[in-house]
């Protein structure tokens, strides 16, 4: 950073340096150092020399501006002081800019669930009451922001609320019904629904006046237009009600509110009547469809055609209005800004193609509307050109516009786009497709390349010719390849692979948008990693200089746009993938062997085939070979050992999706099935397998038996495996013996729980750093236990803490106690008598602890291990087991054991050294 | 709704984060990953992008899979990334950038990189005046440029009030008026603030 203090705007050289330190460091560690030291050297200034109110404002903002750095979390103890300071600030402070900054520091780092809210509960209904504006704001802000933690507090506060709805400040009306909206509408978890109701019935009659009141702030008013979308969909207001007020709106062209009301009247029209449907239609929204001097802004577009996908196709034939006057204007800019593109393809993406294609309007019905009628007049429809112009979005480098004109295509015709997909899979310069793909006519219907179109009218003619040509940016770098080549071979084949794969990429994002079902999606799938293996084994066979790991090598892209894919569809679709994707492992392995004349074992258990090798394992029983591999045994189709990537894609689905889809999978037979193909394949994809099937085998239950058939192949197989392969894959052969058993399934189960994530990287790390094994159940706990249920709980500790909507720095810090109501409205209720852990079970009762001890141990700068405060509280238990049978402490001796332990907590910090400080950071979680 | 809303400079460090839906993974990953994916972005295409990898951490329960977008804009060295379900139209959240970047430049003058390092809390306090809990408060710009005067002249009146040593009250928040009189020093050195 390199700025002096004077023209930098810092408000002191302490936050000057604080930046300049942070900006200046190199890595993580070092700002996450930086960011420690500055919290110790507050927490340590906090318990020596408070500061006053007035100074700490500036503690909290430098403070917060720290913990934005902060790459790992930081333990809860270290922040209490400064929690505790910025609750005091908040409070107590003596101008609004403290109070704000109070506000805003317990905004954004208080964990959730912390104590704090309890004492924040009073300061907020204190300054939800308060006369001063400023403060109701305040407070009204921290209410919408953090109103999941304060579900507690809102039958203290909830009339309150209500009457700011028409408190006399224009900023006060809407925060208020901005926290009613965020209370009602985002609530995350289970807020009493009798509070809801009562907010919803208390306010929907003001909300409702605030809609009608012309004179009433624009600011407030649109902040009613989106409550009052909710409290019609809760049944609070009438549909038509809340129509009537808002439709004026829509008629004031330079009215601020029209974007608003449209998005408010799309979500109401399907509640209203038809007849008030084709009122509306006909009064207020063909107005803004027909020209107009002014051009509509663009940013109504999109919800204008919500409205216009609200309602019945027929309607808007029968009302004879072109929908389409709005895009046309927009048109001109499609080439020269992506955003118009982006804008035209929403809106026809919520169109009904029929009202824009042109192709049924002279068809008697329409199926998909269901209507029986013949439709009158023949409606606007884009011309050839224009079709055209929109549809080079197929050709966009932007793949968010690809993907939106792909979905365009496919509401036309489906068919179309299945022909675009075959295209780029087979492009002209390719051979045909491979004898597997016209001879698997029961997965799906076949897809032939010279497969013509369907009779389209002449307007679809831009569409129709679309899947003849190739992309735009394939052919412009085909031609820089080729120039490439002239001069240099090697670059030119680069080239060139690298477009085959830009264009199996396309293949594959058609692919996702065509299938509605996972099963069509992994064949599709599978054709695009075929083409893929096909390309490279050509590229291979003619000599050309590639690259031997290239042509073995993961496509990364690939495998992240299906992860990517599936990560937005349901467990069904999954589990279809799966199978599929199994079923395809096993046809093409089987090919492959007989292929190369290998002969064959069969499986009962599974129709895998395995090699007939004396020496290796054998099946336990012949498998038959699934019908489609015969078809699949064709000197094009590639073996599955050329096809690394769908190993990966395959493993990685698993490791992800088999807890959620487990119900639909035969684990052992699986374990078996991925066994099988482990001879054939790499070292990197032998170790990615062999991971798999561990942890796949956490999916057995306990009636799994270990004497089965099948497993003892696959213990046979990895046995085999460990015999002959090199001391990595050893290793993880090792850990499959070690991890497999029954015994250690559940301790397995813990492992895949401790993981951050379900994805194979985590699992993998998990794995290699495991949780200590859990206690062994009892006979009773452990026969309740469903087999497949992780038994211990979800170590989300750090996660929970990311929970709270706020900045990072909040998210560093885990809940301190369960969701439970913990306001104790009851002034001054005595304390409830909490049994100390170590005289439970003898009877004893230990008194409360003191809550001076508390907060000196808490305040503490050098209380940020975890291991110091087990140890510490080993020592307070120590103390308070000495101190049982004494009445009260008095305050020398407190003042004696708060400084010996300061005094031992010295000693252990310095004893600690700085590079154990930065080893273990994760263990001040 | 909106779900975040982040500043980015060029190199990927966050000026300001806000998230407004819990979390359901830690924070820091999530702001490396969208930032990936606008810097992965190649000039000329537009300002909106689909990001289903960001679904499950920040999807909110009553929202379709798929759902989550990312509408970003660049002014120099800053990107302003907004992060948003189905429900809010594309271009309307880019005028809401516009507008929160034009508050910005009218309460810091000519807002730069800097203001956002040493005033965030006043960045924090703009976009409150934009955004509460995920949805648009105001996108009046006169209106925003009001109200954080209005609060800034409070904020003096009682600083001033209360801390009668003080020459016009703290920072205005523009660089140009942070600069310390002697007196504001020798208020520094008397109370502690700034000595470390």
């Amino acid at each position: 950073m390199n700025v002096t203090f004077s023209s930098s705007g810092a408000l002191s050289r302490a936050q000057y340096n604080l930046a300049h330190r942070l900006e200046s460091a190199n890595t993580a560690e070092e700002e996450d150092a930086i960011v420690r030291e500055h919290i110790r050297a507050i927490n340590y200034r906090l318990a020596h020399r408070p500061p006053p109110l007035s100074s700490a404002s500036e503690i909290l903002v430098s403070t917060l501006y720290a913990l934005n750095y902060a790459t790992t979390p930081l333990a809860p103890v270290m922040l209490d002081p400064i929690l505790r300071l910025a609750a005091d600030v908040a409070s107590a402070g003596q101008s609004t800019k403290q109070k704000r900054i109070g506000y805003l520091f317990c905004t954004e780092v208080l964990p959730k669930g912390s104590g704090l809210f309890l004492m924040l509960v009073n300061m907020l209904r204190k300054d939800l009451e308060s006369s001063h504006p400023p403060y109701i704001a305040l407070a009204l802000s921290f209410l919408i922001n953090r109103h999941d933690d304060l579900t507690d507090a809102l039958p203290a506060i909830q009339d309150i609320l209500v009457s700011l709805l028409k408190h006399s400040s224009v900023p006060i009306r809407k925060r208020a019904i901005c926290a009613l909206s965020t209370i009602v509408i985002s609530s995350q978890d289970g807020l009493n629904e009798d509070i809801i109701a009562y907010l919803e019935m208390r306010a929907s009659p003001k909300i409702l006046q605030r809609l009608k009141l012309a004179t009433e702030d624009l600011g407030v008013r649109k902040a009613a237009l989106s409550l009052a979308a909710h409290l019609v969909e809760s049944g609070s207001l009438a549909s038509q009600e809340v129509v009537d007020a808002i439709v004026p709106y829509l008629s004031d062209p330079k009215s601020p509110l029209r974007h608003r009301a449209l998005e408010v009247l799309a979500r109401l029209l399907p509640r209203i009547s038809s007849s008030s449907q084709e009122d509306i239609l006909s009064r207020n929204i063909s107005a803004l469809l027909k020209p107009a001097k002014h051009p509509l802004p663009s940013v109504i577009f999109v919800p204008l055609y919500r409205c216009l996908s609200a309602l019945p196709t027929a309607m808007l034939f029968r009302a004879s209005t072109s929908v389409l006057v709005p895009l046309r204007a927009l048109l001109p800019s499609i080439g020269t800004n992506p955003n118009s593109a982006w804008t035209i393809l929403t809106c026809l993406q919520l169109l009904d193609a029929t009202l824009w294609t042109g192709a049924q309007t002279s068809e008697p019905t329409l199926p998909r509307t269901g209507i029986g009628e013949v439709l009158p007049n023949y409606l606007d429809s884009f011309t050839e050109q224009e079709v055209g112009k929109i549809m080079q979005g197929v050709y966009s480098t932007d793949s968010g516009i690809r993907h939106k004109t792909f979905i365009v295509l496919r509401k036309v015709d489906p068919s179309i786009l299945d022909t675009y997909f075959t295209s780029l899979i087979f492009p002209p310069n390719l051979s045909s497709p491979p004898a597997s793909r016209s001879s698997t006519p029961t997965v799906r219907s076949p897809r032939s390349p010279a497969r013509s179109l369907p009779d389209s009218p002449s307007r679809l003619s831009g569409l129709s010719g679309l899947p003849k040509s190739r992309p735009r940016v394939v052919e412009s770098s085909s031609r820089n390849g080729s120039r490439a080549g002239s001069s240099a071979g090697s670059v030119n084949n680069g080239i060139t692979k690298s477009l085959d794969e830009r264009r199996l990429h396309q293949a594959l994002e058609v692919a996702g948008v065509l299938e509605d079902e996972g099963g069509g999606y992994a064949q599709r799938m599978r054709d695009v990693l075929t083409a893929l293996a096909v390309s490279r084994s050509k590229d291979k066979g003619k000599g050309k200089e590639v690259d031997r790991k290239r042509v073995n090598a993961v496509d990364e892209k690939l495998v992240e746009t299906v992860l990517i894919h599936l990560k937005t569809r349901d467990n069904n679709f999954h589990a279809t993938f799966v199978q599929a994707s199994l079923q395809f492992l096993k046809s093409s392995h089987a090919s492959n062997l007989l292929r190369n004349g290998i002969p064959v074992k069969e499986s009962a258990s599974s129709p895998f085939v395995s090699v007939d090798d004396s020496e290796s394992p054998s099946p336990p029983s012949p498998p038959s070979i699934p019908d489609e591999s015969v078809q699949l045994r064709t000197p094009d189709s590639p073996s599955i050992s050329s096809m690394p990537t769908f190993i990966v894609i395959i493993c990685a689905v698993l490791c992800e999706c088999c807890d959620s889809i487990a119900p639909s999978l035969n684990g052992v037979e699986i374990m078996q099935d991925l066994a099988t193909l482990l001879k054939s394949l790499t070292a990197s994809l032998q170790e990615l397998i062999v991971l798999i099937i561990i942890r796949i085998s956490a999916l057995l239950g306990e009636e799994a038996d270990e004497a089965d058939q099948a497993l003892q192949y696959v213990r046979d197989v990895i046995r085999h495996l460990q015999a002959s392969s090199g001391r990595f894959i050893r290793k993880r052969c090792e850990q499959y013996f070690e991890w497999s058993s029954m015994n250690k399934r559940t301790h397995l189960r813990a492992v895949i729980e401790a993981a951050k994530s379900p994805t194979l990287p985590d699992f993998l790390m998990s794995l290699e750093s495991p949780p200590p094994a859990p206690a062994p159940l009892t006979a009773i706990s452990a026969s309740r236990t469903n087999s497949l249920t992780p038994i211990l709980p979800s170590p989300r500790s750090p996660s929970d803490a990311h929970k709270s909507p706020s900045s990072p720095a909040s998210s560093s810090l885990p809940p301190t106690s369960p969701r439970t109501t913990q306001l104790r409205y009851a002034a001054y209720e005595a304390p409830p008598i909490v049994p100390h852990k170590f005289m439970s079970q003898s009877g004893f009762v230990a008194k409360p602890a003191s809550p001076l001890r508390t907060r000196s141990s808490d305040i503490n700068p050098f209380r940020d291990d975890p291991d110091e405060d087990a140890a510490s509280h080993s020592d307070q238990d120590e103390d308070m087991r000495e101190d049982f049978g004494v009445p009260s402490v008095s305050a020398g001796e407190l003042a004696l054991v708060v400084g010996s332990e300061t005094l031992k907590k010295k000693d252990r910090f310095k004893a600690r050294s700085p590079v154990q400080e930065q080893l273990f950071p994760q263990s001040l979680i | 709704m909106i779900h975040s809303v982040l500043i980015f400079n060029t190199s990927g460090t966050p000026r300001l984060t806000k998230f407004y839906t819990p979390l359901h993974q830690p924070a820091q990953p999530l702001i490396q990953k969208i930032f990936s994916l606008i810097a992965t972005r190649p000039p000329g295409v537009c300002n909106f992008l689909d990001a289903p990898d960001l679904n499950e951490t920040l999807r909110a329960p009553n929202t379709a899979p798929g759902d989550v977008r990312v509408v970003y804009r660049n002014y120099a060295t800053l990107s302003f990334v907004f992060v948003v379900d189905g429900a809010e139209s594309e271009l309307g959240i880019l005028d809401l950038i516009q507008v929160f970047v034009e508050s910005l430049d009218r309460a810091f003058e000519n807002v730069c990189e800097l203001d956002l390092v040493f005033h965030f809390d006043e960045a924090h306090h703009i976009l409150n005046e934009v955004i509460q809990g995920g949805l648009v408060l105001e996108t009046n710009v006169d209106e925003i440029a009001t109200a954080v005067q209005d609060k800034t002249r409070a904020r003096k009146a009682s600083l001033t009030s209360s801390n009668p040593l003080a020459i016009g009250g703290s920072s205005s928040g523009s660089r140009n008026g942070s600069l310390q009189t002697p007196m504001g020093w020798l208020t520094g050195r008397l109370t502690g603030v700034g000595s470390r």
